[in-house]
């Protein structure tokens, strides 16, 4: 309906463009407004020709120029109807070249109608193109000055010199008239193709990119993003924050408002500006027609624009961060939630730190022992493969019996493979595999280490546990035997006797948690009896280990004993005879000498290796290590009641200064 | 650390001891590098490796071993602290990098051009959270050494 209501402006734009209206870029429009206006003005102007030409009775005239002026009005009509502007063009072009030939020919007021020529260059180049246009003005040119060089159509009698500069001045025209239709031309499709390439950039560009008046009222130019971003599909000359009012709260709608004016109160630097700006991050709702609405966070930036004369003095940039700030929270919510449940874990396992950095720092010294030796250029290869095998038995050891089942593991592998080099024979080689998969236990180690030291700080700021004081061995024994007890499915308690916390010396600290981890293995895989067996001993259901310390002047004593099945020579020999290192000296030995077996090397009365026991490498560990600190080791059993390891070791010297 | 990201600088060691100085060098055990050891070398090749792995390859050398190395490649007798050891021992190092470069072909592994630093006990300061692998050698004029730290960047 309203689009018949026109203003008669429109209207005229209408006739003028042949209906395209503003379709058309501005160098095509303002060739058709002319070629529609020439098209006009000449038809009008032949027709009241005409007219008058019939009033004076000049009947045959008045017949030519209605033919004429009806033939421009039907090329008007045909320009409307096709929109083939260069061919109502031509048409025009060629109406005018005779109209002005005819003009020259006839001379008119003392010869006048010549000067009407000198419009024809403009008026061809302009509507038929630099090439063409060229072509019909040079045909025109020679026509004109046919027309007033040849003495029979020269009507006016213009002497010849005053003819060459007619048509001097026409070839002038026409030349300058070329070079400005060129360089309009090039200058046309130069910014054509720069708004082509603006126009893409607004299009594609996943940001909101507008400018703004000083009423901050948003420009026509900004990108297509922008309109999904504020919901609007015309955003063009709105205020921006009218864009926003649906969607946002009424305090930061203020606070916006008051943020804005200050980019036009000079004062305040552009630093300062992005800093408080409260847009910098807004929650919006815009509501939908439909009655839902659509939640989006976006970030707004400000810029101002250099030109202080502009326009639009002030660029907005706004950028869809919805799914960053959803990301961010999500991550937030994570952490929160993994340190929760570290809390928990760590109060599951229960895991008591003290002892848990012991566990490093010993593996740390075992590694280091280890690589001391290997570093010696005295020790042979089959004696590192050896310490190596024996380190990490006690690694795998401590390891297991902390919980750390993945080291342990790791370590287990580690040993088969020492193992293999040793049962197989080695080579160089195989030496530098074997550092190298140390290397890795050592990293391993101390990955472990940051993990403790990181739950130590957990612990210190969540105070849910002090560290313990008093006797950390007896204490870690416990545990290890209750760890133990768990696995095995056997229930166990230990006795502490004359344990205090400097019975132990400290040079000993270490050797005797080792030599005690082993014996706990042992009395737990080789000397324990399951439930039936023991109720038919008449002995507790729980097994018992007992511990205790004594001194006298020249040694501290340490004796283990646990009240399990004791030695079994008979099985130790049975073992023994299918060894081919024993199978003869097996028959005839005694049962001491049988009892001293399980200290060697590769002996074990279990069938297969495991992490528990198995190897033959514990007794042998426990021998090795208390020879080494200059000790003695017995052992005392009694079949079916008991078995008791007595380890006595030197006093050292700074105890013996204490004491 | 892999083995096979080690191995080619061993071999290109040896191959270029034997092949260019006539040394035979004699494997020793190798062990774990603590970080702060101390060590008794006195001029040291130093080797960076970029790509599935990161880290050093050091090679070092007693002066005596440097010197013995730097006379038979100049072809008369040095002291050790000629200023021609340097350069000979940089070249050697080079060389070495050069040879193991072709048993590194088959990974994505780039090694930097040898830098050489020298000075009686020297110490390298490792990066910390990578385990040292050192591995001695012996050679009848004196003994060398390579420290490897390696870092796997891409587990195989």
């Amino acid at each position: 309906m309203q689009a018949k209501v026109k203003k008669p402006a429109a209207l005229v734009m209408d006739v003028l463009t042949s209906g395209t209206n503003s379709a058309l870029e501005a160098g095509q429009r303002s060739r058709v407004v002319f070629l529609n206006s020439v098209t006009l003005a000449g038809g009008i102007m032949i027709a009241l020709f005409a007219a008058l030409n019939f009033s004076v009775g000049n009947l045959p005239l008045a017949i030519a120029c209605a033919s004429v002026s009806a033939i421009v009005f039907a090329n008007f009509a045909f320009i409307r109807a096709t929109r083939r502007f260069l061919a109502g063009g031509a048409v025009d072009c060629i109406i005018i070249f005779l109209f002005y030939l005819l003009l020259a020919y006839s001379g008119g007021e003392a010869g006048s109608g010549v000067l009407w020529s000198m419009t024809y260059p403009l008026i061809a180049l302009f509507l038929l193109g630099p090439v063409w246009g060229s072509a019909v003005a040079l045909s025109y040119g020679g026509a004109v000055a046919a027309v007033i060089f040849h003495p029979l159509l020269n009507k006016s009698g213009f002497p010849p010199l005053y003819s060459a500069r007619v048509v001097g001045t026409y070839f002038f025209i026409w030349v300058f008239a070329l070079i400005y239709e060129t360089v309009r031309r090039a200058t046309q499709a130069r910014l054509l193709e720069a708004k082509k390439q603006t126009d893409d950039i607004l299009a594609g560009v996943y940001d909101g990119i507008f400018l703004m008046d000083r009423n901050f009222r948003l420009g026509a130019v900004h990108s297509k993003r922008l309109e999904e971003l504020v919901e609007s599909t015309d955003p063009a000359g709105k205020p921006l924050l009218d864009l926003l009012a649906p969607a946002l709260a009424k305090k930061d709608f203020d606070a916006a408002s008051d943020y804005l004016d200050l980019f036009f109160a000079g004062t305040v630097n552009e630093a300062l500006l992005a800093e408080i700006n409260p847009l910098s991050e807004i929650g919006l709702n815009f509501p939908r027609p439909d009655g839902s609405s659509v939640s989006r966070r976006l970030r707004f930036q400000f810029i101002r624009i250099a030109s202080a004369a502009s326009p639009f003095p002030l660029m907005g940039v706004a950028s869809d961060v919805t799914d960053e700030y959803a990301l961010k929270r999500k991550l937030e919510a994570e952490e929160k939630e993994h340190k929760r449940s570290m809390e928990s874990l760590f109060q599951i396992i229960h895991v008591d730190p003290a002892m848990m950095r012991e566990f490093i720092s010993d593996t740390e010294a075992e590694l280091e022992t280890v690589s001391d030796l290997m570093r010696s250029e005295e020790s042979s290869g089959a004696e590192v493969l050896e310490t190596l095998f024996q380190s990490a038995h006690a690694i795998k050891g401590n390891a297991a019996l902390l919980g750390l089942q993945e080291f342990a593991s790791k370590v287990h592998d580690y040993e088969d493979s020492v193992k293999a080099k040793i049962d197989g024979g080695h080579q160089w080689r195989d030496l530098l595999e074997l550092t190298l998969a140390l290397a890795d236990i050592k990293k391993e180690l101390d990955s472990l280490k940051f993990l403790i030291q990181k739950i130590l700080r957990f612990q210190s700021e969540t105070k849910t546990a002090g560290l313990r004081d008093g006797s950390l061995l007896t204490w870690s024994i416990e545990k290890i035997v209750k760890r133990e007890s768990a696995r095995c499915g056997i229930p166990a308690s230990v006795r502490f006797e004359g344990f205090n916390r400097d019975s132990v010396p400290d040079e000993y600290r270490k050797l005797a948690k080792d030599v005690i981890i082993q014996l706990i293995r042992n009395s737990f895989a080789h000397g324990f009896e399951d439930k039936r067996t023991r109720a038919e001993r008449r002995k507790d259901e729980a097994g018992l280990i007992t511990l205790s310390v004594a001194w006298d002047e020249a040694n501290v004593t340490l004796r283990y004993s646990d009240d399990g099945r004791g030695l079994d020579p008979e099985l130790i020999r049975r073992k023994a005879l299918s060894l081919p290192e024993f199978s003869v000296k097996a028959k005839t030995m005694s049962a001491g000498e049988l009892g001293k077996l399980i200290f060697h090397p590769g002996f074990s009365t279990a069938e297969s290796a495991g992490l528990g026991a198995g190897r033959g490498i514990g007794m042998s560990l426990v021998k090795r290590r208390i020879g080494e600190a200059g000790g003695k080791l017995a052992v005392r059993s009694a079949l079916g009641r008991y078995l008791e390891f007595v380890v006595s070791l030197p006093i050292p010297r700074s105890a013996e200064a204490v004491s | 650390m892999d083995i096979a990201h080690i191995e080619p600088f061993i071999e290109a060691t040896v191959g270029v001891f034997r092949d260019m100085l006539g040394m035979e060098s004699q494997f020793l055990t190798p062990y774990l590098l603590g970080a702060d050891l101390k060590h008794e070398w006195d001029i040291s090749g130093i080797i960076g490796i970029a790509g599935d792995s990161k880290g050093v390859v050091v090679i070092s050398f007693t002066a005596e071993l440097a010197a013995e190395i730097t006379s038979v490649l100049v072809g008369h007798k040095v002291a050790s602290d000629d200023p021609d050891v340097i350069d000979a021992v940089g070249e050697l190092v080079n060389i070495i990098a050069g040879n193991a470069k072709k048993g590194l072909e088959e990974f994505r592994l780039s090694i930097s051009l040898p830098s050489i630093i020298r000075g009686s006990n020297h110490q390298i300061s490792w990066q910390s959270d990578v385990p040292i692998v050192g591995i001695p050698f012996r050679t009848a004029s004196g003994k060398f050494h390579l420290s490897v730290g390696l870092e796997n960047i891409i587990s195989s």
